[in-house]
């Protein structure tokens, strides 16, 4: 048809209801306007009332106004109608429809007919009759005429028609929003005829022979009492269906019209029970038939792979004539296999669409944005004779009809109207399994629904990591037997690329922006994870000797907000980064236009002395889902003082979505915050991974700085005894070690004292056991001494005893236990050299220390004890100092005694 | 030079306990409980006239082990009494101070006090810390005529290196008593390495021929009081006993035997 054909019969439509209106003006008005009588009725063939659900009934619609016996209308002396219907429109309960699909359509023009009062439809489009009763003008008193299907456009689903004499009124149905419920109605109908009443039939299944005799004969104006049988070539297939499902309560109609000349006043009239006062209540539900089928085809059948997903399902329809339409799909859960998840990766770009933006319960066109678009969904149903074409589009979070996290809306357009079915997603929060809910689906018929879900690699779901033979479990329920699902099982092998799954390979990427022994440079510590290997879990990472950081007056965020994450801006120390899921884009946060992620030091956190804060805003897309707090224990190795980083449990899942790490990467740059080795040595940073399973794998990098050579190396070392002079004295030795700047750290430090100073065993208390020391639980009586650390990275220093702590050497180690914002032991070896003390600190942290004091206790808890006069001769101690850097320095420096000076004279002072 | 010196009396001194470990090698073991203590000493050179007394070197030691591989208790007294037919000659030796010789180096202590050397021997303990691994712990016992609070003792300086430099002084008094034992050299000794050291072994040879108002004397004589017409004679050496920190006291009496010098 042309577009002018397709618009002629609705342009004569509207002319004719137009010419009705201008004669409205002069009518008489009232304002009480009631339906004088009006009614419905479904009958089985055999005339008697069908409330059988999915049955094929013969439907009749009834309706008078009333006549003002009293009244004139044209002058004469019979009674003239007062009110005129204008517009007649009635609500059919939902499920109760018309089917026009399989019967022929007649064209508006032919049904007009314009020439003559004959309309010339063809018999085969007739589907009911009209009883008429005209009160004045012509035509006046009661007629019967077929009521034709006529051919229509694209904005209505179907529309029927009937002609008297040269008038013509049309009959519209449209598709409720909401309910989905079926209206029809004249609207604008001439009053050229006078409507008065009017008793509208609509057959079950028009070419039943029992309609012969009301057939609109071939040229005839009217169909007559007895008149000859008519015969039709229309398909036995059934046009009118009742609801198919079987509610306690009665279903009702609601009929609503006015008049040309009250056509502000509506009677609205709900009706629940047909004229001989049955209600409307439907039985024998378990007579409807309902045989459903569903088909789920992932895009792929590699594991662990970004998948689209095809979805179908089939209810085959019943177009017997006899026997009862198949059930419609009241509810439908479909249930994935374990495994198969929303993948992140999808919602990268991705929008969403509001309540507003889809408009529930009203016809307008969907408003979505067009990046909210999950897939593509087409419906197909007896009723329309093309598929309705349409969307998957991802609902806003929270701000759905179910209130939920996640949910789709099916949306697609038909004729006049627009389907829009919200679904639930429902994602287990401990495995992620996916289920989709469906519920109150319209009760309409359809043969076939089909999603498309969009593939690739930002399609929405994730197949399993591991082959195998999985299974999709579908329960569709029927509104006939809304407790009796169909159940069924589909299965879903995954079967191609089935390698890798158990594996665990994390990669390592670690590195200083500016690798200068000794400068102040950002850090960046990477861990990337291969697709389809076991996920993290937890991430210790044990940085080089000499990569410390500077906390000196430095902010700490508060305890109570580092749970939160919501630190003070002055205790940010980096940023971080990560990227979440499976396939070749993976979704890395923070994403454009969001929070920015942030690294905040933090306080004490189990155990140790400092923690870092990873905040991540955990935004994506159009989700929000808050921020993911992720605290970090860093610890001190207190021997290398090698900074020891330990991460809580990574989170495995967020709101149902598996968390898949790829990239998880930390950058530590806050200005002046990360501090170099000043060793130029290769050293590794070292870490220890946890995959979700518990595997460990243990990936390394190797880093080094350079330029060593810049840095100086020359620290100077003082002794002092306190202490009698003479033989068998005992010593209180104290040495103090001082550092210049931009030297490079002390590596090792060995002293030996001259044969002079003895130990003095008898005062040896007791030593302090590695375990006790480990538990902070030293005897008093293996203090010896106490020392103090002063380095520029510290608010503080460091200070506490010097123990006599057992140890692997021959003798028991020389302990400083250093304690302040970190803790530091500093062991030292104890031999003799050549018949004198010495001591060794072997392994000096890569740490800048401008001051070191040491002082060994004297009196009775002294170690060392004069074998001789200290005043015969200066002793000098032997010092080997030895730079991180590498290079090395040695001093033999005058021990001070409390020896008198001799004057230029010889005598003492 | 000093070196050398200091190195030649050393091997002196190793020679000479070698040479008294041959010929008197016998020893006494006494045991109680899982402790058990081996006696040595004697003197040299054995054939010694039947009448007067001439020079001798004597020698005591003790080896203290358990027979179970626990560390032996502390040793905290040693106890000497010497046959009466020895006799101990101090007239005309030097005494040295305790403050002279500790601490000090053995050679430190021999400078300070040379002439007051009166014998040497060795020194052994193990000190088992908690958490170490046991090491030893050896030093070199000079002895030394001393006075210590006015009291005539012997001073046992130990001095070692091993594993760091120490010295200790062990006090000898000197006693006398009726009977066959007359004289008596009794030492308490400090705990080593408070108290997680045993010592292990002491052994200590005596001997200083010396001359006094123009006199050589020997600061040991003896003689071999065999019968007549017998050539040898045996005879109780001494009695030694080792009392420890646990309170028991192990002892023995040693015999040995003389043989008579020159005709019958």
């Amino acid at each position: 048809m042309t577009r002018t054909g397709r618009f002629l019969p609705l342009l004569l439509i509207a002319l004719v209801g137009t010419l009705g209106a201008a004669a409205l003006g002069a009518s008489v008005a009232r304002a009480d306007l009631k339906f004088d009588r009006i009614g419905v009725q479904l009958r089985e063939p055999n005339g008697t009332h069908s409330r059988q659900a999915g049955a094929h009934s013969d439907f009749e619609f009834s309706f008078s106004y009333p006549v003002d016996e009293t009244t004139q209308h044209d002058g004469s002396d019979k009674p003239g109608p007062p009110e005129a219907a204008k517009d007649v429109d009635l609500e059919l309960p939902p499920g109760m429809y018309g089917n026009p699909t399989p019967f022929l359509s007649c064209a508006p023009i032919k049904l007009f007919n314009p020439n003559t009062i004959v309309p010339s439809c063809p018999i085969a489009s007739q589907i009911g009759t009209v009883d008429i009763n005209l009160v004045g003008g012509p035509g006046q008193g009661e007629h019967t005429v077929a009521l034709y299907n006529l051919s229509h456009g694209p904005d209505v689903p179907a529309r029927f028609g009937f002609k008297y004499y040269y008038a013509v009124v049309t009959i519209t149905p449209r598709v409720r929003p909401g309910d989905y419920g079926i209206s029809a109605g004249s609207f604008d109908i001439t009053q050229t005829l006078a409507l008065q009443a009017s008793r509208l039939h609509l057959w079950g299944v028009p070419a039943d022979p029992s309609h012969d005799t009301e057939r609109m004969p071939f040229q005839g104006v009217e169909i007559y009492p007895n008149q000859a049988p008519v015969s039709t070539e229309s398909p036995r297939v059934p046009f009118f269906t009742n609801p198919g499902s079987c509610p306690d309560s009665p279903s009702s109609f609601t009929a609503t019209g006015n008049s040309w000349e009250n056509p502000d006043a509506f009677d609205v009239r709900l009706l629940s029970t047909d004229e001989e006062g049955t209600p409307f209540v439907w039985e024998g539900c378990e007579n409807v038939p309902f045989k459903p089928q569903f088909v789920a085809k992932p895009g792929t059948h590699r594991a662990h792979s970004p998948t689209g997903l095809d979805v179908q399902l089939d209810v085959p329809a019943n177009d017997g004539p006899k026997g009862y339409s198949s059930a419609n799909v009241k509810r439908t859960v479909i249930e994935f296999p374990e495994g198969m998840t929303v993948s992140p990766s999808a919602v990268a770009g991705l929008g969403a669409c509001s309540e507003a933006q889809v408009g529930l319960g009203n016809n307008n066109p969907p408003a979505c944005p067009d990046n909210a678009k999950l897939g593509n969904v087409s419906i197909d149903t007896q009723l329309l004779p093309e598929s309705l074409p349409g969307e998957v589009v991802l609902a806003s979070q929270n701000a759905n009809p179910f209130h939920s996290t996640y949910a789709i809306y099916l949306l697609a357009k038909g004729p006049g109207f627009y389907v829009k079915l919200p679904g639930e997603l429902n994602l287990d929060p401990r495995s992620g399994q996916l289920r989709v809910i469906f519920d109150d689906l319209p009760q309409l018929p359809f043969e076939n629904v089909h999603l498309d879900f969009r593939g690739g690699p930002t399609a929405p779901l994730v197949t399993p990591n591991k082959c195998g033979d999985y299974t999709v479990k579908t329960e569709v329920f029927p509104w006939a037997r809304p407790t009796e699902p169909v159940v069924s099982t589909v299965p879903m092998p995954i079967d191609e690329a089935c390698e890798g799954g158990g594996e665990f390979n994390p990669r390592l990427q670690a590195g200083v922006d500016n690798p200068v022994a000794g400068a102040r440079s950002p850090l960046t510590i990477r861990v990337t994870r291969q697709d389809g290997e076991q996920n993290l879990s937890r991430i210790e990472v044990t940085l080089p000797k000499g990569e410390i950081a500077n906390l000196k007056g430095l902010e700490v965020c508060p305890d109570d907000l580092a749970p939160s994450g919501n630190c003070p801006k002055g205790s940010q120390v980096g940023i971080a980064t990560s990227a979440i899921g499976t396939g070749a884009f993976p979704l890395f946060v923070p994403q454009p236009g969001k929070e920015p992620t942030a690294l905040y030091l933090a306080g004490a956190y189990k155990g140790a002395p400092y923690s870092l804060v990873t905040k991540v805003p955990a935004q994506a897309g159009p989700f929000d889902f808050g921020d993911i707090v992720v605290r970090t224990a860093i610890d001190l190795n207190p021997v290398t003082a090698q900074v020891i980083a330990k991460s809580d449990p990574l989170p495995q899942i967020l709101e149902g979505v598996p968390i898949a790490y790829r990239d998880v990467r930390i950058e530590v740059k806050k200005p002046d915050f990360s501090v170099n080795p000043t060793s130029c040595e290769q050293r590794y940073v070292t870490t220890t991974i946890t995959s979700v399973d518990g595997t460990e794998a243990h990936p390394s990098v190797p880093t080094k700085v350079g330029d060593c050579g810049a840095l100086n190396f020359g620290p100077k070392l003082k002794f002092k005894l306190k202490g009698g002079t003479n033989r068998g004295d005992f010593q209180a030795l104290t040495a103090i070690l001082t550092t210049g700047k931009k030297e490079a750290n002390m590596s090792r430090v060995q002293v030996a004292l001259p044969h002079a100073l003895f130990l003095a065993q008898e005062h040896i208390g007791t030593v302090c056991t590695r375990v006790q020391f480990a538990a902070d639980n030293c005897p008093e009586a293996s203090i010896y001494g106490k020392a103090r650390a002063i380095t520029p990275l510290l608010d503080k220093p460091l200070e506490g005893p010097v123990y006599l702590r057992s140890s692997s050497n021959p003798l028991p180690d020389l302990v400083a236990d250093l304690q302040g914002q970190f803790d530091i032991e500093l062991a030292g070896r104890i031999d003799s050299e050549n018949g004198g003390i010495r001591n060794t600190f072997e392994t000096v942290p890569d740490a800048p220390v401008t001051k070191f004091v040491l002082k060994m206790k004297g009196g009775r808890k002294s170690l060392i004890v004069n074998s001789r006069n200290l005043c015969l001769a200066p002793m000098r101690a032997k010092v080997r100092m030895v730079g991180q850097n590498g290079k090395r320095h040695k001093e033999r420096p005058v021990i001070q005694t409390g020896c008198r000076k001799k004057s230029k004279k010889g005598h003492k002072k | 030079m000093r070196r050398r010196s200091t190195k030649s009396a050393a091997a002196l001194v190793a020679a000479l306990c070698l040479l008294v470990s041959a010929s008197l090698s016998s020893a006494e073991v006494t045991q109680e409980g899982n402790l058990r203590v081996s006696f040595t000493g004697g003197i040299a050179p054995n054939a010694l006239p039947r009448k007067g007394k001439a020079p001798v070197k004597a020698k005591f030691g003790g080896e203290i082990k358990t027979i179970d591989g626990q560390a032996p208790p502390q040793l905290r007294e040693i106890s000497l009494a010497i046959n009466r037919n020895g006799k101990f000659d101090f007239r005309g030796l030097p005494a040295c101070h305790y403050h002279q010789i500790h601490p000090a180096s053995t050679s430190e202590a021999i400078k300070t006090c040379p002439d007051s050397v009166i014998g040497e021997g060795i020194f052994s303990a193990h000190v088992e810390l908690p958490e170490q691994s046991p090491f030893p712990s050896a030093g070199q016992v000079t002895a030394f005529n001393g006075v210590f609070h006015g009291r005539h003792v012997i001073f046992a300086h130990v001095f070692g290196t091993t594993p760091l430099p120490q010295s200790q002084v062990l006090i000898f008094d000197l006693g006398r008593e009726s009977g066959a034992y007359r004289t008596t050299l009794t030492a308490e000794l400090p705990r080593v390495a408070a108290e997680w050291g045993y010592v292990s072994g002491v052994s200590l040879s005596l001997s200083k021929v010396f001359r006094y108002k123009g006199k050589q004397r020997s600061l040991l004589s003896a003689g071999c009081p065999a019968p007549g017409g017998a050539d040898v004679a045996p005879f109780n050496f001494a009695r030694a006993s080792f009392g420890f920190e646990d309170g028991r006291t192990l002892g023995v009496t040693m015999t040995r035997s003389c043989r008579v010098k020159g005709r019958a």
